[in-house]
Protein backbone atom coordinates (compact mmCIF):
# COMPACT_ATOMS: atom_id res chain seq x y z
CA UNK A 1 0.00 0.00 0.00
CA UNK A 2 1.26 3.42 -0.84
CA UNK A 3 0.93 6.39 1.44
CA UNK A 4 1.55 9.89 0.15
CA UNK A 5 2.22 13.33 1.47
CA UNK A 6 2.05 16.52 -0.50
CA UNK A 7 3.96 19.79 -0.22
CA UNK A 8 3.05 22.99 -1.93
CA UNK A 9 5.37 25.95 -2.28
CA UNK A 10 3.34 28.95 -3.31
CA UNK A 11 4.99 31.31 -5.73
CA UNK A 12 3.74 34.65 -6.95
CA UNK A 13 1.61 34.41 -10.05
CA UNK A 14 3.54 36.34 -12.60
CA UNK A 15 7.01 34.96 -11.96
CA UNK A 16 7.21 31.70 -13.86
CA UNK A 17 11.00 31.88 -13.80
CA UNK A 18 10.99 31.73 -10.03
CA UNK A 19 9.07 28.49 -10.06
CA UNK A 20 11.39 26.96 -12.62
CA UNK A 21 14.33 27.96 -10.45
CA UNK A 22 12.88 26.35 -7.36
CA UNK A 23 11.96 23.23 -9.30
CA UNK A 24 15.45 22.86 -10.69
CA UNK A 25 16.91 23.43 -7.25
CA UNK A 26 14.77 20.64 -5.84
CA UNK A 27 15.74 18.31 -8.66
CA UNK A 28 19.37 19.09 -8.04
CA UNK A 29 18.87 18.42 -4.36
CA UNK A 30 17.39 14.99 -5.07
CA UNK A 31 20.10 14.04 -7.49
CA UNK A 32 22.89 15.00 -5.16
CA UNK A 33 21.50 13.64 -1.92
CA UNK A 34 20.31 10.30 -3.20
CA UNK A 35 22.75 8.12 -5.05
CA UNK A 36 20.05 5.66 -5.99
CA UNK A 37 17.60 8.20 -7.42
CA UNK A 38 16.24 6.84 -10.69
CA UNK A 39 14.34 9.14 -12.97
CA UNK A 40 10.88 7.89 -13.82
CA UNK A 41 8.52 8.67 -16.65
CA UNK A 42 7.17 12.22 -16.47
CA UNK A 43 3.70 12.64 -15.07
CA UNK A 44 0.94 15.13 -15.65
CA UNK A 45 -2.02 16.55 -13.81
CA UNK A 46 -5.13 18.23 -15.12
CA UNK A 47 -7.48 19.91 -12.70
CA UNK A 48 -10.65 21.92 -13.08
CA UNK A 49 -12.49 23.42 -10.19
CA UNK A 50 -16.19 24.19 -10.22
CA UNK A 51 -18.15 25.84 -7.48
CA UNK A 52 -21.82 25.48 -6.79
CA UNK A 53 -24.00 28.46 -7.64
CA UNK A 54 -26.51 29.57 -5.01
CA UNK A 55 -30.08 30.13 -6.17
CA UNK A 56 -30.63 33.71 -7.27
CA UNK A 57 -33.19 34.40 -4.59
CA UNK A 58 -31.04 33.25 -1.69
CA UNK A 59 -30.49 35.91 0.95
CA UNK A 60 -28.05 34.48 3.41
CA UNK A 61 -24.82 32.87 2.23
CA UNK A 62 -25.49 29.20 1.77
CA UNK A 63 -22.91 26.48 2.21
CA UNK A 64 -21.20 25.92 -1.07
CA UNK A 65 -19.83 22.84 -2.67
CA UNK A 66 -16.75 22.41 -4.74
CA UNK A 67 -16.43 19.97 -7.56
CA UNK A 68 -12.99 18.90 -8.70
CA UNK A 69 -12.31 17.21 -12.00
CA UNK A 70 -8.86 15.72 -11.56
CA UNK A 71 -6.73 13.52 -13.75
CA UNK A 72 -3.42 12.24 -12.39
CA UNK A 73 -1.43 10.32 -14.92
CA UNK A 74 0.61 8.41 -12.36
CA UNK A 75 -2.44 7.33 -10.39
CA UNK A 76 -4.65 6.18 -13.22
CA UNK A 77 -3.90 7.00 -16.83
CA UNK A 78 -7.32 6.09 -18.17
CA UNK A 79 -9.68 7.63 -15.66
CA UNK A 80 -10.55 11.11 -14.50
CA UNK A 81 -11.92 11.60 -11.02
CA UNK A 82 -14.84 13.85 -10.15
CA UNK A 83 -14.93 14.76 -6.50
CA UNK A 84 -17.68 16.81 -4.93
CA UNK A 85 -17.41 17.96 -1.38
CA UNK A 86 -19.30 20.53 0.59
CA UNK A 87 -17.53 23.49 2.06
CA UNK A 88 -19.04 25.99 4.40
CA UNK A 89 -19.11 29.68 3.63
CA UNK A 90 -16.77 30.51 6.48
CA UNK A 91 -13.60 31.77 4.90
CA UNK A 92 -10.58 29.88 6.18
CA UNK A 93 -8.08 32.15 7.89
CA UNK A 94 -4.48 31.38 7.31
CA UNK A 95 -3.56 28.97 10.06
CA UNK A 96 -0.46 29.73 12.08
CA UNK A 97 0.53 26.10 11.90
CA UNK A 98 1.43 25.35 8.27
CA UNK A 99 -0.14 21.92 8.56
CA UNK A 100 -3.61 21.50 7.22
CA UNK A 101 -5.20 18.18 7.91
CA UNK A 102 -7.44 17.07 5.07
CA UNK A 103 -9.35 14.84 7.45
CA UNK A 104 -12.73 16.51 7.87
CA UNK A 105 -13.43 14.99 11.28
CA UNK A 106 -14.70 17.51 13.82
CA UNK A 107 -11.89 16.75 16.22
CA UNK A 108 -9.38 19.04 14.52
CA UNK A 109 -9.79 22.53 15.86
CA UNK A 110 -7.65 24.54 13.51
CA UNK A 111 -9.54 23.20 10.55
CA UNK A 112 -11.87 25.66 8.83
CA UNK A 113 -15.35 24.49 9.44
CA UNK A 114 -15.76 21.86 6.75
CA UNK A 115 -18.87 19.81 6.69
CA UNK A 116 -18.72 16.36 8.20
CA UNK A 117 -19.63 14.63 4.96
CA UNK A 118 -16.49 13.47 3.22
CA UNK A 119 -17.85 14.03 -0.26
CA UNK A 120 -18.32 11.63 -3.16
CA UNK A 121 -15.93 10.55 -5.85
CA UNK A 122 -16.69 8.91 -9.17
CA UNK A 123 -14.34 8.10 -11.97
CA UNK A 124 -15.10 8.63 -15.61
CA UNK A 125 -13.12 7.77 -18.74
CA UNK A 126 -10.51 10.36 -19.65
CA UNK A 127 -11.90 10.66 -23.17
CA UNK A 128 -15.21 11.89 -21.81
CA UNK A 129 -13.89 14.31 -19.22
CA UNK A 130 -13.90 17.37 -21.48
CA UNK A 131 -17.44 16.67 -22.62
CA UNK A 132 -18.52 16.16 -19.03
CA UNK A 133 -16.99 19.45 -17.92
CA UNK A 134 -18.66 21.20 -20.85
CA UNK A 135 -21.98 19.69 -19.85
CA UNK A 136 -21.60 20.76 -16.21
CA UNK A 137 -20.65 24.29 -17.10
CA UNK A 138 -23.14 24.82 -19.92
CA UNK A 139 -26.20 22.71 -19.23
CA UNK A 140 -25.95 22.73 -15.46
CA UNK A 141 -24.93 26.39 -15.35
CA UNK A 142 -27.64 27.32 -12.82
CA UNK A 143 -25.97 24.87 -10.44
CA UNK A 144 -22.23 24.96 -11.18
CA UNK A 145 -19.81 27.66 -12.25
CA UNK A 146 -16.27 27.29 -13.46
CA UNK A 147 -13.59 28.61 -11.09
CA UNK A 148 -10.12 27.80 -12.36
CA UNK A 149 -8.00 25.32 -14.21
CA UNK A 150 -4.59 24.05 -13.13
CA UNK A 151 -2.12 21.85 -14.96
CA UNK A 152 1.16 20.13 -14.44
CA UNK A 153 2.75 19.14 -17.70
CA UNK A 154 5.72 16.77 -17.87
CA UNK A 155 6.51 16.81 -14.22
CA UNK A 156 9.71 15.00 -13.24
CA UNK A 157 9.51 12.00 -10.97
CA UNK A 158 12.18 10.11 -9.09
CA UNK A 159 12.27 6.76 -7.34
CA UNK A 160 14.71 6.52 -4.45
CA UNK A 161 14.39 3.07 -3.04
CA UNK A 162 11.62 3.39 -0.51
CA UNK A 163 10.16 6.66 -1.79
CA UNK A 164 8.75 7.91 -5.06
CA UNK A 165 8.90 11.68 -5.46
CA UNK A 166 6.78 13.51 -8.00
CA UNK A 167 7.59 17.15 -8.61
CA UNK A 168 5.66 19.60 -10.69
CA UNK A 169 5.18 23.20 -11.60
CA UNK A 170 1.52 24.00 -11.11
CA UNK A 171 0.36 26.29 -13.88
CA UNK A 172 -2.96 28.02 -14.11
CA UNK A 173 -4.22 28.01 -17.65
CA UNK A 174 -6.49 30.76 -18.82
CA UNK A 175 -9.03 29.62 -21.40
CA UNK A 176 -8.37 32.56 -23.70
CA UNK A 177 -4.63 32.96 -23.85
CA UNK A 178 -3.06 29.57 -24.06
CA UNK A 179 0.44 30.93 -24.28
CA UNK A 180 0.58 33.12 -21.22
CA UNK A 181 0.26 30.94 -18.17
CA UNK A 182 0.80 31.99 -14.62
CA UNK A 183 2.28 29.76 -12.04
CA UNK A 184 0.65 28.75 -8.82
CA UNK A 185 3.66 27.18 -7.25
CA UNK A 186 5.56 23.96 -6.98
CA UNK A 187 4.10 20.72 -5.76
CA UNK A 188 6.09 17.84 -4.39
CA UNK A 189 4.34 14.56 -3.76
CA UNK A 190 6.25 11.98 -1.73
CA UNK A 191 4.91 8.45 -1.70
CA UNK A 192 6.16 5.64 0.40
CA UNK A 193 5.21 2.00 0.37
CA UNK A 194 3.84 0.96 3.71
CA UNK A 195 5.12 -2.27 5.06
CA UNK A 196 2.28 -4.28 6.45
CA UNK A 197 3.17 -5.87 9.75
CA UNK A 198 3.39 -9.54 9.09
CA UNK A 199 3.36 -9.57 5.35
CA UNK A 200 6.79 -10.43 4.05
CA UNK A 201 5.62 -11.70 0.74
CA UNK A 202 5.92 -9.00 -1.88
CA UNK A 203 3.79 -10.82 -4.41
CA UNK A 204 0.73 -10.81 -2.25
CA UNK A 205 0.95 -7.25 -1.14
CA UNK A 206 -1.15 -5.80 -3.90
CA UNK A 207 -3.49 -8.69 -4.44
CA UNK A 208 -5.83 -7.90 -1.65
CA UNK A 209 -4.39 -10.46 0.67
CA UNK A 210 -4.71 -8.19 3.61
CA UNK A 211 -8.41 -7.82 3.14
CA UNK A 212 -8.97 -11.43 4.11
CA UNK A 213 -7.56 -10.78 7.50
CA UNK A 214 -9.59 -7.86 8.67
CA UNK A 215 -7.86 -6.98 11.91
CA UNK A 216 -4.47 -6.39 10.40
CA UNK A 217 -5.62 -3.37 8.42
CA UNK A 218 -6.30 -1.33 11.47
CA UNK A 219 -2.87 -1.93 12.87
CA UNK A 220 -1.12 -0.24 10.00
CA UNK A 221 0.67 2.71 11.49
CA UNK A 222 0.23 5.69 9.25
CA UNK A 223 1.90 7.95 11.75
CA UNK A 224 5.21 6.36 10.99
CA UNK A 225 4.73 6.82 7.28
CA UNK A 226 3.92 10.47 7.85
CA UNK A 227 7.05 10.90 9.94
CA UNK A 228 9.14 9.30 7.24
CA UNK A 229 7.69 11.56 4.59
CA UNK A 230 8.31 14.63 6.70
CA UNK A 231 11.88 13.56 7.36
CA UNK A 232 12.48 13.14 3.67
CA UNK A 233 11.01 16.54 2.94
CA UNK A 234 13.21 18.20 5.49
CA UNK A 235 16.22 16.55 3.94
CA UNK A 236 15.12 17.55 0.45
CA UNK A 237 14.56 21.17 1.12
CA UNK A 238 17.82 21.74 2.91
CA UNK A 239 19.72 24.29 0.96
CA UNK A 240 16.89 25.14 -1.41
CA UNK A 241 15.81 28.74 -1.37
CA UNK A 242 12.06 29.27 -1.33
CA UNK A 243 12.11 32.99 -0.90
CA UNK A 244 9.24 34.36 1.11
CA UNK A 245 7.02 31.38 0.51
CA UNK A 246 6.18 29.02 3.29
CA UNK A 247 5.66 25.44 2.12
CA UNK A 248 2.36 23.90 3.15
CA UNK A 249 1.87 20.26 3.89
CA UNK A 250 -1.06 18.01 3.03
CA UNK A 251 -1.26 14.43 4.14
CA UNK A 252 -3.56 11.63 3.18
CA UNK A 253 -6.34 11.13 5.64
CA UNK A 254 -5.96 8.41 8.20
CA UNK A 255 -8.96 6.25 7.42
CA UNK A 256 -7.21 4.63 4.52
CA UNK A 257 -8.44 1.34 3.17
CA UNK A 258 -6.81 -0.78 0.54
CA UNK A 259 -7.81 -1.04 -3.06
CA UNK A 260 -10.09 1.51 -4.64
CA UNK A 261 -10.36 3.63 -1.49
CA UNK A 262 -6.63 4.23 -1.60
CA UNK A 263 -6.98 6.00 -4.93
CA UNK A 264 -9.84 8.01 -3.54
CA UNK A 265 -7.72 9.11 -0.61
CA UNK A 266 -5.00 10.29 -3.00
CA UNK A 267 -7.60 12.26 -4.97
CA UNK A 268 -8.94 13.86 -1.80
CA UNK A 269 -5.45 14.87 -0.72
CA UNK A 270 -4.70 16.50 -4.05
CA UNK A 271 -8.03 18.27 -4.14
CA UNK A 272 -7.46 19.69 -0.69
CA UNK A 273 -4.36 21.37 -2.03
CA UNK A 274 -5.88 22.44 -5.32
CA UNK A 275 -8.98 23.93 -3.72
CA UNK A 276 -7.15 26.35 -1.46
CA UNK A 277 -5.53 27.87 -4.46
CA UNK A 278 -8.73 29.73 -5.13
CA UNK B 1 -23.06 15.37 -29.00
CA UNK B 2 -26.26 15.75 -30.98
CA UNK B 3 -28.85 13.24 -32.04
CA UNK B 4 -31.14 13.15 -35.04
CA UNK B 5 -34.32 11.29 -34.18
CA UNK B 6 -37.43 9.77 -35.66
CA UNK B 7 -40.02 7.68 -33.88
CA UNK B 8 -42.67 5.12 -34.71
CA UNK B 9 -45.12 3.03 -32.76
CA UNK B 10 -45.81 -0.69 -33.09
CA UNK B 11 -48.66 -2.58 -31.44
CA UNK B 12 -47.81 -5.63 -29.40
CA UNK B 13 -49.21 -8.03 -31.95
CA UNK B 14 -46.79 -6.92 -34.64
CA UNK B 15 -43.68 -6.87 -32.49
CA UNK B 16 -42.16 -10.16 -33.63
CA UNK B 17 -42.85 -9.39 -37.27
CA UNK B 18 -41.20 -5.97 -37.07
CA UNK B 19 -38.27 -7.50 -35.22
CA UNK B 20 -37.71 -9.94 -38.09
CA UNK B 21 -38.07 -7.21 -40.71
CA UNK B 22 -35.55 -5.02 -38.92
CA UNK B 23 -33.15 -7.93 -38.63
CA UNK B 24 -33.38 -8.30 -42.38
CA UNK B 25 -32.94 -4.59 -43.06
CA UNK B 26 -29.98 -4.24 -40.74
CA UNK B 27 -28.54 -7.65 -41.69
CA UNK B 28 -27.85 -8.53 -38.08
CA UNK B 29 -29.41 -10.36 -35.18
CA UNK B 30 -31.16 -8.16 -32.65
CA UNK B 31 -29.12 -7.24 -29.59
CA UNK B 32 -31.04 -7.45 -26.37
CA UNK B 33 -31.24 -4.23 -24.40
CA UNK B 34 -32.22 -4.02 -20.77
CA UNK B 35 -31.74 -0.76 -18.97
CA UNK B 36 -32.70 0.78 -15.73
CA UNK B 37 -33.32 4.51 -15.81
CA UNK B 38 -33.26 6.55 -12.65
CA UNK B 39 -34.70 10.02 -13.08
CA UNK B 40 -33.44 13.01 -11.13
CA UNK B 41 -34.35 16.65 -11.01
CA UNK B 42 -32.57 19.60 -9.41
CA UNK B 43 -33.31 20.35 -5.79
CA UNK B 44 -33.96 23.99 -6.44
CA UNK B 45 -37.14 25.18 -8.01
CA UNK B 46 -37.00 26.97 -11.34
CA UNK B 47 -37.56 30.67 -11.34
CA UNK B 48 -40.73 32.24 -12.53
CA UNK B 49 -40.29 33.12 -16.18
CA UNK B 50 -39.70 36.86 -16.36
CA UNK B 51 -38.61 37.13 -12.75
CA UNK B 52 -35.15 38.17 -13.80
CA UNK B 53 -36.57 41.16 -15.58
CA UNK B 54 -38.38 42.29 -12.50
CA UNK B 55 -35.25 42.16 -10.38
CA UNK B 56 -34.41 45.79 -10.73
CA UNK B 57 -31.04 47.46 -11.02
CA UNK B 58 -29.93 50.28 -8.78
CA UNK B 59 -30.56 53.93 -9.24
CA UNK B 60 -26.94 54.65 -8.70
CA UNK B 61 -25.78 56.50 -11.76
CA UNK B 62 -22.13 55.62 -11.44
CA UNK B 63 -22.59 51.91 -11.25
CA UNK B 64 -22.34 49.85 -14.40
CA UNK B 65 -25.49 48.74 -16.06
CA UNK B 66 -25.58 45.18 -14.85
CA UNK B 67 -27.91 43.07 -16.90
CA UNK B 68 -29.34 40.22 -14.97
CA UNK B 69 -28.62 37.04 -16.84
CA UNK B 70 -31.64 35.33 -18.27
CA UNK B 71 -32.90 32.53 -16.11
CA UNK B 72 -31.25 29.36 -17.24
CA UNK B 73 -33.29 26.21 -17.51
CA UNK B 74 -33.14 23.38 -15.08
CA UNK B 75 -33.31 19.90 -16.54
CA UNK B 76 -34.30 16.42 -15.59
CA UNK B 77 -31.34 14.06 -15.93
CA UNK B 78 -30.99 10.32 -15.73
CA UNK B 79 -28.69 7.61 -14.55
CA UNK B 80 -28.83 4.65 -16.88
CA UNK B 81 -27.68 1.20 -15.85
CA UNK B 82 -27.09 -1.53 -18.37
CA UNK B 83 -28.57 -4.79 -17.19
CA UNK B 84 -28.79 -8.34 -18.36
CA UNK B 85 -31.29 -11.10 -17.72
CA UNK B 86 -29.03 -12.61 -15.07
CA UNK B 87 -29.12 -9.45 -12.99
CA UNK B 88 -32.83 -9.92 -12.51
CA UNK B 89 -32.49 -13.53 -11.51
CA UNK B 90 -30.40 -12.85 -8.48
CA UNK B 91 -32.94 -12.61 -5.72
CA UNK B 92 -30.69 -11.87 -2.77
CA UNK B 93 -29.14 -8.55 -1.88
CA UNK B 94 -26.12 -9.24 -4.00
CA UNK B 95 -27.82 -8.21 -7.20
CA UNK B 96 -26.68 -4.93 -8.77
CA UNK B 97 -25.76 -2.49 -6.09
CA UNK B 98 -25.81 1.19 -6.69
CA UNK B 99 -22.07 1.61 -6.42
CA UNK B 100 -19.69 0.30 -9.01
CA UNK B 101 -16.38 -0.97 -7.83
CA UNK B 102 -15.20 -1.52 -11.36
CA UNK B 103 -11.62 -0.81 -12.23
CA UNK B 104 -10.41 0.50 -15.53
CA UNK B 105 -10.77 -2.81 -17.31
CA UNK B 106 -14.43 -3.55 -16.81
CA UNK B 107 -17.03 -2.01 -19.02
CA UNK B 108 -18.95 0.79 -17.42
CA UNK B 109 -22.49 -0.19 -16.53
CA UNK B 110 -23.66 3.17 -15.28
CA UNK B 111 -23.91 6.29 -17.36
CA UNK B 112 -25.11 9.76 -16.49
CA UNK B 113 -27.29 10.99 -19.31
CA UNK B 114 -28.54 14.39 -20.20
CA UNK B 115 -30.95 15.16 -23.00
CA UNK B 116 -31.93 18.64 -24.03
CA UNK B 117 -35.28 19.60 -25.48
CA UNK B 118 -35.17 19.07 -29.27
CA UNK B 119 -34.34 22.13 -31.33
CA UNK B 120 -36.99 24.17 -33.03
CA UNK B 121 -37.03 24.24 -36.77
CA UNK B 122 -38.44 21.85 -39.27
CA UNK B 123 -35.93 19.63 -40.97
CA UNK B 124 -38.10 16.59 -41.04
CA UNK B 125 -36.24 15.06 -38.08
CA UNK B 126 -35.79 16.03 -34.45
CA UNK B 127 -32.41 17.39 -33.44
CA UNK B 128 -31.37 17.48 -29.81
CA UNK B 129 -28.27 17.95 -27.75
CA UNK B 130 -27.32 15.09 -25.51
CA UNK B 131 -24.46 14.17 -23.23
CA UNK B 132 -23.64 10.81 -21.74
CA UNK B 133 -20.83 10.23 -19.26
CA UNK B 134 -19.86 6.67 -18.37
CA UNK B 135 -19.17 6.16 -14.72
CA UNK B 136 -16.32 3.75 -14.16
CA UNK B 137 -16.15 3.73 -10.39
CA UNK B 138 -17.57 5.27 -7.29
CA UNK B 139 -21.13 5.83 -6.21
CA UNK B 140 -23.15 7.24 -9.13
CA UNK B 141 -26.27 7.88 -7.08
CA UNK B 142 -24.42 9.88 -4.42
CA UNK B 143 -22.60 11.85 -7.10
CA UNK B 144 -25.79 12.86 -8.88
CA UNK B 145 -27.36 13.85 -5.58
CA UNK B 146 -24.33 15.95 -4.71
CA UNK B 147 -24.59 17.69 -8.04
CA UNK B 148 -27.72 19.25 -6.62
CA UNK B 149 -30.41 16.78 -7.65
CA UNK B 150 -33.11 14.79 -5.98
CA UNK B 151 -34.51 11.41 -6.90
CA UNK B 152 -37.78 11.41 -8.80
CA UNK B 153 -38.52 7.93 -10.03
CA UNK B 154 -37.10 4.96 -11.86
CA UNK B 155 -38.26 2.80 -14.73
CA UNK B 156 -36.93 0.03 -16.94
CA UNK B 157 -36.41 -0.12 -20.64
CA UNK B 158 -36.60 -3.43 -22.43
CA UNK B 159 -36.04 -4.00 -26.12
CA UNK B 160 -33.68 -4.75 -28.97
CA UNK B 161 -31.11 -2.71 -30.79
CA UNK B 162 -29.98 -2.83 -34.41
CA UNK B 163 -27.38 -0.84 -36.25
CA UNK B 164 -28.00 -0.14 -39.93
CA UNK B 165 -25.20 1.91 -41.45
CA UNK B 166 -25.26 5.08 -39.35
CA UNK B 167 -28.72 4.58 -37.92
CA UNK B 168 -29.12 3.06 -34.48
CA UNK B 169 -32.57 1.49 -34.28
CA UNK B 170 -34.04 0.76 -30.90
CA UNK B 171 -37.30 -1.17 -30.59
CA UNK B 172 -38.33 -0.92 -26.97
CA UNK B 173 -41.03 -0.52 -24.38
CA UNK B 174 -41.01 0.95 -20.90
CA UNK B 175 -41.62 -1.20 -17.85
CA UNK B 176 -42.17 -0.16 -14.28
CA UNK B 177 -43.19 -1.50 -10.93
CA UNK B 178 -46.82 -0.62 -10.57
CA UNK B 179 -48.03 1.11 -7.46
CA UNK B 180 -44.72 1.61 -5.73
CA UNK B 181 -43.61 4.77 -7.40
CA UNK B 182 -45.10 7.50 -5.32
CA UNK B 183 -43.57 6.22 -2.11
CA UNK B 184 -39.99 6.08 -3.22
CA UNK B 185 -37.38 8.57 -2.11
CA UNK B 186 -34.31 6.76 -3.37
CA UNK B 187 -33.62 4.09 -5.95
CA UNK B 188 -34.03 0.47 -5.02
CA UNK B 189 -31.00 -1.33 -3.68
CA UNK B 190 -31.92 -4.61 -5.28
CA UNK B 191 -33.58 -5.25 -8.56
CA UNK B 192 -37.15 -6.48 -8.61
CA UNK B 193 -37.92 -9.72 -10.34
CA UNK B 194 -38.49 -9.33 -14.04
CA UNK B 195 -41.92 -10.87 -13.84
CA UNK B 196 -43.14 -8.19 -11.47
CA UNK B 197 -42.51 -5.40 -13.97
CA UNK B 198 -45.48 -4.18 -15.94
CA UNK B 199 -45.49 -2.16 -19.13
CA UNK B 200 -46.11 1.52 -18.57
CA UNK B 201 -48.44 1.48 -21.54
CA UNK B 202 -51.20 -1.02 -20.69
CA UNK B 203 -51.61 -1.93 -24.35
CA UNK B 204 -47.91 -2.92 -24.30
CA UNK B 205 -47.15 -1.13 -27.53
CA UNK B 206 -43.53 -0.80 -28.61
CA UNK B 207 -41.68 2.31 -29.67
CA UNK B 208 -39.25 2.41 -32.55
CA UNK B 209 -36.52 4.98 -32.20
CA UNK B 210 -34.23 5.65 -35.16
CA UNK B 211 -31.23 7.71 -34.19
CA UNK B 212 -28.14 9.10 -35.86
CA UNK B 213 -25.52 10.66 -33.63
CA UNK B 214 -23.69 13.72 -34.88
CA UNK B 215 -20.65 14.97 -33.04
CA UNK B 216 -20.69 18.55 -34.19
CA UNK B 217 -23.64 20.46 -35.60
CA UNK B 218 -21.44 23.16 -37.06
CA UNK B 219 -20.66 21.07 -40.08
CA UNK B 220 -23.69 21.49 -42.36
CA UNK B 221 -22.56 18.80 -44.79
CA UNK B 222 -22.46 16.18 -42.08
CA UNK B 223 -25.75 17.33 -40.65
CA UNK B 224 -27.49 17.22 -44.03
CA UNK B 225 -26.06 13.80 -44.78
CA UNK B 226 -27.40 12.54 -41.46
CA UNK B 227 -30.85 14.00 -42.04
CA UNK B 228 -30.98 12.49 -45.52
CA UNK B 229 -29.98 9.08 -44.29
CA UNK B 230 -32.62 9.12 -41.60
CA UNK B 231 -35.25 10.14 -44.11
CA UNK B 232 -34.17 7.34 -46.41
CA UNK B 233 -34.62 4.89 -43.56
CA UNK B 234 -38.08 6.26 -43.00
CA UNK B 235 -38.94 5.70 -46.65
CA UNK B 236 -37.44 2.26 -46.53
CA UNK B 237 -39.66 1.29 -43.59
CA UNK B 238 -42.81 2.69 -45.14
CA UNK B 239 -45.54 0.10 -45.17
CA UNK B 240 -43.98 -1.73 -42.26
CA UNK B 241 -43.72 0.93 -39.60
CA UNK B 242 -45.03 4.45 -39.83
CA UNK B 243 -42.07 6.62 -38.74
CA UNK B 244 -42.69 10.28 -38.09
CA UNK B 245 -41.55 13.36 -36.21
CA UNK B 246 -43.33 13.77 -32.91
CA UNK B 247 -44.01 17.11 -31.30
CA UNK B 248 -40.78 18.36 -29.80
CA UNK B 249 -42.53 19.38 -26.59
CA UNK B 250 -43.29 15.74 -25.88
CA UNK B 251 -39.56 15.27 -25.33
CA UNK B 252 -39.13 18.34 -23.14
CA UNK B 253 -36.82 17.56 -20.23
CA UNK B 254 -36.92 20.99 -18.61
CA UNK B 255 -38.29 21.44 -15.14
CA UNK B 256 -41.44 23.49 -15.30
CA UNK B 257 -42.16 26.38 -13.01
CA UNK B 258 -45.15 25.73 -10.81
CA UNK B 259 -46.85 28.86 -9.49
CA UNK B 260 -47.60 28.80 -5.81
CA UNK B 261 -51.25 29.44 -5.34
CA UNK B 262 -51.77 32.05 -2.64
CA UNK B 263 -55.52 31.66 -2.50
CA UNK B 264 -56.58 28.82 -0.29
CA UNK B 265 -59.84 27.12 -1.20
CA UNK B 266 -62.47 27.87 1.41
CA UNK B 267 -62.92 25.21 4.03
CA UNK B 268 -66.68 25.40 3.81
CA UNK B 269 -69.01 26.92 1.33
CA UNK B 270 -69.55 30.63 1.76
CA UNK B 271 -73.13 31.44 2.47
CA UNK B 272 -74.56 34.60 1.15
CA UNK B 273 -75.43 37.06 3.85
CA UNK B 274 -73.12 35.57 6.46
CA UNK B 275 -70.45 37.96 7.68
Amino acid sequence: MKYSGLYHIPIAHNTPEASTTVLNALIHSIETKFDLAVRQLPWSLTHRLLRSVPPPTAQSPLPQSYQHILQLSYLNPSQTYCYIHPFSAIHPSHPANPQIKPDPSPSTTQQPQASAAPGTIISIPVSQSEAHIGFLVNQLSPLWAFRHALNVVNGPAYATGQFVIHLGDLRASRPGSASVTSTSGIVVCISTAIEDDDDDDDDLRDSGYMSLDGEVEEEIDLGEAQAQIRALWIMLKEGVEFGKAEPREYMMSKELVKGEREKEAVVRMWCELLRLRS
Amino acid sequence: MHELLLFGQIPRSRHEQVLKILAGVAAMQPRRVLERHIVYKPLREPEEPGAHLRRGGTQNVTSKNIKQAAAKDLYFTQLVQQLSEEDFDVSNAQGSSLTTASDSGAEAKWAYEFRDIPDTGDRGVLVRLTNSTDIMGGDPHAYVLNLGNQFVSEYYLEGHRFVHENVVILLFRILHEPGVRSLETSPRDTLPSFASLQPLDPSSAYILEAKIRVQDLNNPAVLDAGVDELKRFKTQMRGCVEISVPDRLLLDTRVKWKPKTSVQPPARPVQAGVR
